[in-house]
């Protein structure tokens, strides 16, 4: 009787466990379902009442009518290419000055400037951006690529995990190095790069979702639609509301998301790796 | 005298010296520092600076700013729009970030029972919202909490509650603020909360067991004191994202402030202030006191921090 009894609780507490997450699960997803579904629904079948969970009529032509009214493609092109100049130059930049605060941490100046770093980590971005902005627009980088990516690239969160990730290279395989007759610059490029391949793809995959998300800086930068972003141009739909009607949001949302997620799905292990680094590392 | 003068300064050139064939010794760090502290003066520091002179002038944007002194920072204390945007983000971030942390930890603790099924599915669909951009969010949640059309008022209304106005309430637009915000972050918290518990090892779980603890006190006792450094590093980093709060309002009150300025916020002031109102003075002023706000916020929590690891020490 007891073992039946228990076995009873157990159905039970299992059954009440698995229910809880999948309402966590239902309520994670439901909302990107909602807007995928909406962009393949006519505009008049998308506000109904009561709301349909099925589409009953499918239609695929939200998306021209998104294209039609904002330069959409070209939009997503600009956010592909700045967020991986700027994932590639970050990544760089951190792989190098991480390193150099890791194994020379003798070198004169070396520990107030990594308390510098450390600092400057603790600074809203707004609090620079103004006069930043002021500065960019001088310098005719307003609507540019280069405006975009440049003024970030001296990112003190990740030249801080990249340190913390470079002193676990063993002194020992730099020492090797050295004897075989690399310089340091050689030994770094060919000895520690390849072994720093894991923490180097969380800290792109981090990067990237940042810049490809990013919503503030370029919001100031850009004034030219086609050199809007895709969270840009989706804020101006919004603003825009009377004009720019839902089904072409929800086409814009879906391909702004789409990707990302196929990305995620793919990549799974690396995404979690770099967007919980930080918390999991220390 | 002389002696000690001439010892002295012998002395100031073989440190001199020595700095300088430490600085050679060392040529490599500076090598590797480089790349990144030209970008870091020239886009960093400099604007940090050129932003709190700002914070003491008048300026348009437009000719040269006239210097104010404390104006822009006076002016803000009988700011009342200022103080409706300080409000909003205190209020949000104050009830968002516990609520973010609490349900993060509830789903990670449920996860990690063993008796849990596709452990790895459940993990992949709560952490699938915050890889989304906030203003995706902020769009979306504009027409599901739609009063008339969005299915939340439709799923409501098979509870038998009326019409809830979302966006149309100063409250509920908060409320509604709170919960987007909910919804994009609690996820990203409970696979953080899960790696951290999966590497407690499960033997000092199994013995407080055998010595008849309940769950609940397991869970408090053992698993939340073993988690401290991961709870403050979240903590930290979701009030830092809260304090910064913008695309999210703007996007959900259709850059309308809401109801009543109830989605203005400190960031959303200050853009506004440079951009609509062409203050730019201001507008930094308002950027220096979510510095030293933010400031606060880190200083209190790395105190005690270090006050509960005395503790626990």
């Amino acid at each position: 009787m007891p073992a039946n009894k228990r076995r009873l609780r157990h159905t039970l507490v299992s059954f009440g466990v698995h229910a809880m997450l999948i309402v966590g699960a239902v309520l994670s997803i439901l909302p990107l379902y909602w807007v995928l579904k909406s962009s393949f629904t006519p505009l008049a079948d998308i506000f109904t009442f009561p709301p349909e969970l099925f589409p009953s009529t499918f239609t695929l032509e939200n998306y021209p009518r998104l294209l039609e009214r904002a330069p959409f493609l070209r939009n997503m092109f600009n956010s592909l290419v700045v967020a991986t100049a700027y994932t590639a130059a970050t990544v760089v930049i951190s792989s190098l000055v991480g390193f150099g605060f890791a194994k020379y941490p003798k070198a004169p100046g070396a520990e107030a400037l990594l308390i510098v770093v450390l600092a400057s980590i603790m600074v809203p971005f707004q609090t620079l951006a103004l006069s930043l902005f002021v500065y960019i627009s001088k310098l005719g980088w307003a609507s540019t690529y280069q405006g975009l990516v440049i003024p970030l690239l001296a990112n003190g969160f990740s030249a801080f995990m990249m340190t913390q990730f470079m002193k676990n290279v063993p002194d020992e395989i730099l020492d090797a190095a050295r004897i075989d007759g690399c310089n340091d610059f050689r030994a770094f490029w060919s000895v520690v790069l390849p072994i720093m391949r894991p923490a180097l793809g969380a800290l792109a995959v981090f990067q990237f979702v940042y810049s490809w998300n990013n919503f503030f800086w370029p919001l100031l930068v850009l004034y030219r639609e086609e050199m809007y972003t895709v969270p840009v141009m989706l804020g101006s739909f919004v603003v825009q509301q009377a004009v720019v009607p839902y089904d072409i949001i929800a086409a814009g949302i879906t391909l702004a998301s789409v990707p990302m997620i196929i990305a995620f799905l793919l990549g799974q292990k690396q995404f979690i790796a770099g967007l919980t680094m930080g918390a999991l590392k220390e | 005298m002389t002696m000690t003068t001439v010892q002295t300064r012998a002395a100031k050139e073989r440190k001199q010296a020595s700095l300088l064939s430490q600085v050679k010794r060392y040529k490599y760090f500076y090598l590797f520092i480089t790349p990144f502290f030209i970008p870091f003066l020239i886009f960093w520091a400099w604007p940090l600076l050129h932003s709190f002179y700002l914070s003491f002038t008048s300026w348009s944007g437009f000719g040269d700013p006239t210097f104010v002194g404390a104006e822009n920072y006076v002016r803000l204390i009988t700011d009342k729009s200022f103080h409706q945007a300080l409000g909003n983000t205190l209020l949000f971030t104050l009830v968002s970030v516990p609520l973010q942390v609490g349900i993060g930890l509830v789903l990670a603790r449920l996860l990690n029972l063993k008796l849990v099924r596709f452990r790895p599915l459940f993990r992949t669909i709560f952490f699938t919202p915050y890889i989304l951009s906030p203003v995706i969010v902020g769009t979306m949640f504009l027409f599901l909490l739609d009063s008339q059309y969005g299915i939340i008022n439709y799923f409501l209304s098979f509870l038998g509650i009326a019409r809830i106005p979302w966006l149309t309430d100063p409250l509920w637009m908060r409320i509604s603020i709170i919960m987007l915000t909910v919804w994009h972050w609690a996820g990203w918290n409970s696979v953080v909360f899960l790696a951290g518990m999966q590497n407690i090892s499960s033997e000092l779980e199994e013995s407080a067991r055998i010595d008849g603890a309940t769950e609940l006190q397991i869970f408090l006792k053992i698993i939340i004191p073993l988690l401290r450094p991961i709870l403050f590093f979240t903590i930290i980093i979701g009030t830092i994202g809260s304090l910064q709060m913008f695309a999210e309002p703007f996007a959900l009150s259709a850059n309308q402030k809401g109801p009543g300025n109830s989605a203005y916020t400190i960031v959303y002031a200050i853009w506004r202030n440079a951009f609509e109102f062409g203050q730019f003075g201001r507008a930094t002023s308002i950027a220096y006191v979510l510095f030293a706000i933010t400031l606060c916020v880190v200083l209190v929590q790395l105190v005690y921090r270090r006050r509960g690891e005395d503790h626990a020490g």
